[in-house]
């Protein structure tokens, strides 16, 4: 079973993010599972979102607490890495930013870091910038294609498709291929 | 409606929980739907709200000043001989509380979903049983789903289950773990709804032109009559859910039960949960069983009529039983555990040793493993427990 | 569902087979609720006695044909009125008390401009014998005459001027009462039984003998002569009257006034003499008003469209004298006075300590009333108070001789006039056929109760959200004194349709169904065609269905 999680604060999109992310494995035959844990309805509060996505039925109704995979919106949020401290050796970790950072990672992650902000800023999304990190996962990963991914979001993006689809693959063409 | 056509009609499509819903509702063509919006339900509304303004849903939609309103609304609407249906959560069930009764009582099967939510205070948003759980003396059927697409299909059985027997029934789903999971949904054609479900056509309605009243007041012996009728109803309803849940599953390859059992047989410790709880415990018991560990789970999918004596001959072999109550009975306990030991003491089969475990109060997270840890943890434990055991403290 | 119950069917539920029509609670009654249509403030307050709330109810359901039709029942123009009445239902209504009265006068105007578009000319069929000679075709002898042809009589119209109109066309200016909406408005108010003679002024070219040789007469001669103030300086060049300013303009001919006007009255002619000067390219005009500025009897809406055409008033002024040098007005010497009104009803001023002063002025337009010119009546008509004597029916000392109008009464707005001349209609209708008036029916089930006004007390309000009144637009006051183009424009259908729904109904059944809703009997049932029934059987008479009844239509009875 494939488990990411995405960090992120309300207002980046993390919520819409992990329903994209589960569309777009669903695209690609699995069977998948997305939601979100958020305090209401919120700007700028923490939103921790969570996706699965598996061969067979999940019938787990939980939070991921060791994620292969994570997604992180908001770099202030690593916290020097405690965030992600959980994610499972071999695993990938995705974060919004163009500069250097600091801090561990637990042995065997991969750290891949793209200015997904920068990105989005130009594609006009401003502060959405987990459809730059959904691209960013995907060429990182290689777990789920660019075109399965690119008709999620033309689904499920609720505004500015254009821009979230630009965005999409620009972050995805920013990053290296599956290390 | 996009998605992958399957079987029979149906329609594969991503959905989440309230939206899964909503489709069920829609299929079950309701004439009028008052309803109020809470968090986290409103989903529910507005994706009614959506079908209505499409022109699918025909039925009237009644935005309503409160919960106990929308109630109100729906037991006239129903008398009138309308199918109804609402759904609501939390505080909202709390309100409306005064009215189930009047529901129950009037004979009005109304089907209600309720997103399983704390109820204040202090103020939370997260899975909890405590609100549906307190309205069990209500005269309502209780179901509690496990997934999104169980709660469309049961919206669909409490139907026809509720409409043969004249009792209103509750879909119950959990906050955020349900409502707002997204995950493939099977949606059934209009067609196979249709030979599932036939339209509402009571034997008596309240029609003007030949009045009857309904809900005077009463003399003791005719109160007790009528509560006792209730009771009877919900016995037979017993069979009508055994029957609906067959009946559906020859049309779209889903049968459901009053409750389930997963690889109980020769198992030496039964957890039993009910809601989407039941699904974790599943794949724990799948890990138990891959190591070495003879778990099975009970899940409790119908709370109202109990399902007592299929409880007690699901339980008869097992070892050891520990219920996994995500609600706490101030003062007492789990309520599906003490509904589970009182069963089986009532029929005769006391000595099975019943644990009583709480987890997930307020939505804390109940991951497969602290399932583990309570199966294993009941395996290992002398008799049983007088007071309910924390499984965050395991 | 074939599921069968047996034991568990539900028990508080009226048993099977049975109904609770068997439960005649009608026994317990001691009172019972009856419909009535009672009588609306409005309708009260109109002089005219227009059924104001039925038809702005049929206005509500989009029927303006039939709203018109209702309004013409009683007033032949609502067009006109909708302009220029002074619309004292507005004063009474019940919403006033509320959240602003409504409309009406706005409302009337919409409906009455609908039928100058598509309303038709009556044609009653001439079934009636007598021949009725109407002596003025000003708004009493119109409105008489539409209501006698509309009855089949064959009515002889006499005017003294070159056209129909009297103080309508006459004595009001065009930019409250565009010439279009006048003429078509009498034109569709004329039946086939009515023969107009214009230039027949009596006791000129009209003989007292000619008009009485006829089976009735109505006299709706109007006030004509110009009163005067009596005092030093009134007979100097430039002091003339107001309304013969008016009468003079509105037959095309525009007189020299010079750079400085000075207007006396507080009435409605004084503002329409003095705003048409200023319309003529007088710079300086300024209204010497005895009244203070709340107390005028012209309408407030005047006065502050007057106010924003440039016109000065002064008020609490007695004219003390005229100004003249060489036989020619240059001013008017003014004194801070009050209003005393005699036992006779002439007003006259009390002038208080103070200095007088001189307003200069190249003209003076005297807008302070007219009389009524007996002379030419036989004595017995001839009243006190120089009026011709007359009940409220029209009826006089004289055998079927009938007046009405400004001639006979000193309430002199158009609005009376109407009525005046329904009411004698009426009248002549009875004697001549011998027969008493039709009265309409009421709203099918209900009792006609016309003395009992429906009181602001009697309204549900809980039925009645709060809502602002409709204001008809004006046209900018800059753009306006250049010419006579129309001041204040209508509602479009958009904001009279909202006005509509403001509309309590005082008094009428609107078929809202609120008894039939609140009955806790199922006791009240719809009728066809309008109106409910209520079941004598299952009415117990708890008066539910009187409490809610949003707009007092029905009323509680005991049973006898």
């Amino acid at each position: 079973m494939l488990e990411v999680r995405i960090h992120g604060r309300g207002g980046q999109g993390a919520q819409v993010g992990c329903q994209i992310l589960a569309g777009a494995f669903f695209r690609s035959g699995r069977h998948v599972q997305a939601f979100a844990a958020y305090g209401g309805e919120r700007r700028g509060a923490p939103v921790t979102a969570f996706v699965r996505a598996d061969d067979k039925p999940i019938r787990l109704r939980c939070d991921i607490e060791r994620p292969r995979y994570a997604l992180v919106l908001d770099p202030t949020m690593l916290d020097g890495g405690a965030i992600v401290a959980d994610v499972e050796p071999g695993g990938t970790v995705v974060v919004n930013s163009g500069a250097p950072l600091e801090g561990a990672l637990p042995p065997g992650v991969r750290l891949v870091a793209v200015d997904a902000a920068g990105i989005a800023g130009r594609a006009g999304l401003g502060p959405i910038v987990s459809t730059v990190l959904l691209g960013v996962f995907a060429r990182a990963t290689g777990l789920v294609s660019l075109e399965d991914l690119q008709a999620a979001v033309e689904e499920g993006s609720p505004a500015r498709n254009r821009e979230n689809l630009e965005a999409c693959s620009a972050g995805y063409h920013a990053a290296a291929g599956p290390g | 409606m996009t998605g992958v056509e399957t079987v029979a009609g149906q329609r594969r499509m991503l959905l989440t929980g309230n939206h899964a819903v909503a489709y069920g509702a829609l299929r079950a063509k309701p004439q009028v739907i008052p309803v109020y919006p809470i968090t986290p339900q409103t989903p529910v509304l507005e994706k009614l709200l959506e079908f209505a303004q499409t022109g699918e849903l025909t039925g009237e939609m009644i935005t309503v000043e409160s919960e106990h309103s929308a109630m109100a609304a729906c037991i006239a609407a129903s008398l009138a001989g309308a199918r109804v249906f609402t759904a609501t959560s939390s505080q909202g069930i709390a309100l409306m509380h005064e009215m189930l009764h009047f529901a129950a009582g009037a004979r009005t099967p109304v089907v209600m979903v309720n997103v399983n939510r704390t109820l204040a205070l202090p103020w939370g948003f997260w899975a909890d049983q405590t609100d549906s759980l307190s309205q069990r003396d209500t005269g309502w059927m209780q179901f509690y789903c496990e997934s999104g697409q169980e709660a469309l299909d049961t919206v669909l059985q409490a139907y026809r289950v509720g409409e043969s027997v004249l009792l209103p029934a509750m879909v119950v789903i959990e906050a955020m773990y349900i409502s707002h999971t997204l995950e493939p949904v099977e949606v059934p054609g209009e067609e196979v709804v249709a030979r599932f479900l036939p339209p509402f056509e009571p034997e008596r309605r309240l029609d003007p032109a030949c009045p009857l009243s309904v809900g005077n007041t009463t003399t003791p012996a005719q109160w007790r009559a009528n509560r006792l009728a209730m009771h009877e109803a919900m016995g037979q309803a017993l069979g009508a859910v055994a029957a609906a849940g067959r009946l559906y599953g020859e049309l779209t390859g889903r049968g459901y039960g009053a409750t389930e059992s997963y690889r109980t047989e020769d198992a030496r410790v039964v957890l039993v949960a009910a809601g989407g709880m039941a699904g974790t415990a599943r794949e724990a018991v799948d890990r138990l069983r891959e190591a070495g560990v003879p778990a099975g789970l009970l899940r409790l999918r119908l709370f109202r009529p109990f399902p007592a004596a299929e409880i007690a001959t699901a339980l008869a072999g097992a070892g050891r039983v520990a219920v996994v109550d995500r609600n706490c009975s101030i003062g007492s306990g789990g309520i599906f555990c003490q509904e589970v030991r009182a069963a089986l003491s009532a029929l005769g089969q006391g000595g099975n040793p019943v644990l009583s475990y709480i987890a997930g109060l307020g939505g804390v997270n109940v991951s497969p493993e602290r399932m583990m840890q309570i199966a294993r943890d009941a395996l290992g434990r002398e008799g049983t427990n007088p007071e309910p055991i924390q499984a965050e403290g395991l | 569902m074939a599921w069968e119950l047996g034991a568990a069917r539900p028990l508080c539920w009226t048993e099977p087979g049975r109904t609770t029509l068997e439960v005649k609670t009608g026994g317990w009654r001691t009172r019972r609720p009856v419909y009535v249509e009672a009588t609306a403030p409005c309708r009260a307050a109109c002089p005219a006695g227009e059924p104001v709330a039925r038809w702005i109810e049929l206005a509500r359901r989009g029927d303006q044909a039939a709203a018109w039709a209702v309004i013409r029942e009683e007033n032949p123009f609502p067009a006109i009125m909708g302009r220029v009445c002074a619309h004292p239902c507005e004063s009474a209504c019940n919403r006033g008390q509320h959240d602003g009265a409504v409309a009406i006068n706005a409302l009337e105007r919409f409906v009455g401009d609908w039928g100058l578009r598509h309303g038709n000319l009556a044609r009653p069929e001439l079934r009636r014998p007598e021949r009725v000679a109407v002596v003025g075709g000003g708004a009493a002898g119109l409105a008489c005459a539409y209501h006698l042809s509309r009855r089949g009589y064959r009515v002889r119209l006499y005017e003294a001027e070159a056209e129909l109109g009297g103080l309508l066309r006459y004595g009001i200016p065009e930019y409250r009462l565009p010439r279009a909406v006048l003429a078509r408005e009498i034109e569709l108010s004329l039946g086939p039984g009515v023969e107009v003679l214009t230039g027949q002024r009596l006791g000129a070219n009209l003989s007292w003998e000619t008009v009485a040789a006829h089976d009735a007469v109505f006299l709706a001669t109007g006030a004509s002569l110009p009163l005067g103030l009596g005092i030093g300086g009134e007979q100097a060049q430039g002091v003339g009257s107001g309304l013969a300013f008016l009468r003079d303009l509105a037959s095309g001919t525009r007189r020299a006034l010079g750079r400085r006007v000075v207007v006396v009255g507080g009435g409605s002619t004084a503002m329409d003499v003095a705003r048409s000067a200023r319309r003529l390219g007088v710079p300086s005009v300024t209204v010497v008003a005895l009244e203070a500025r709340e107390e005028m009897p012209a309408l407030a809406e005047e006065v502050s469209q007057s106010l924003a055409e440039g016109i000065e008033i002064r008020n609490g002024r007695g004219v003390a004298r005229f100004v003249e040098l060489g036989g020619r007005v240059t001013g008017v010497a003014v004194a801070p006075a009050r209003l005393e009104r005699g036992r006779d009803g002439a007003i006259r001023p009390v002038f208080l300590t103070g200095s007088p002063e001189v307003i200069p002025a190249d003209s003076v337009l005297l807008a302070i009333g007219q009389g009524t010119d007996l002379s030419v009546l036989p004595a017995a008509l001839r009243g006190r108070r120089g009026l011709v004597e007359a009940a409220a029916d029209g009826s006089t000392p004289a055998q079927r001789v009938f007046a009405g109008g400004d001639a006979a009464s000193s309430q002199r707005t158009v609005t009376h006039a109407i009525g005046a001349g329904t009411r004698t209609a009426t009248r002549i209708h009875e004697i001549l056929s011998g027969a008493a008036a039709a009265q309409p029916a009421p709203h099918p089930g209900a009792v006609a109760v016309p003395g009992h006004v429906v009181a602001f007390s009697e309204v549900n309000l809980d039925y009645f959200p709060r809502g602002e009144r409709a204001e008809r637009p004006e046209r900018p006051a800059g753009g306006r004194i250049g010419s006579f183009v129309e001041v204040v424009e209508g509602l479009d259908a958009a904001a009279a349709r909202a006005e509509t729904a403001r509309c309590f109904t005082c008094g009428h059944c609107v078929d809202c169904d609120t008894c039939l809703l609140y009955c806790p009997d199922m006791a009240v049932s719809r009728r066809d065609g309008g109106g409910y029934r209520i079941s004598s059987d299952h009415c117990k008479g708890c008066g539910l269905c009187v409490h809610e009844c949003p707009r007092g239509a029905l009323q509680m009875v005991s049973e006898r």
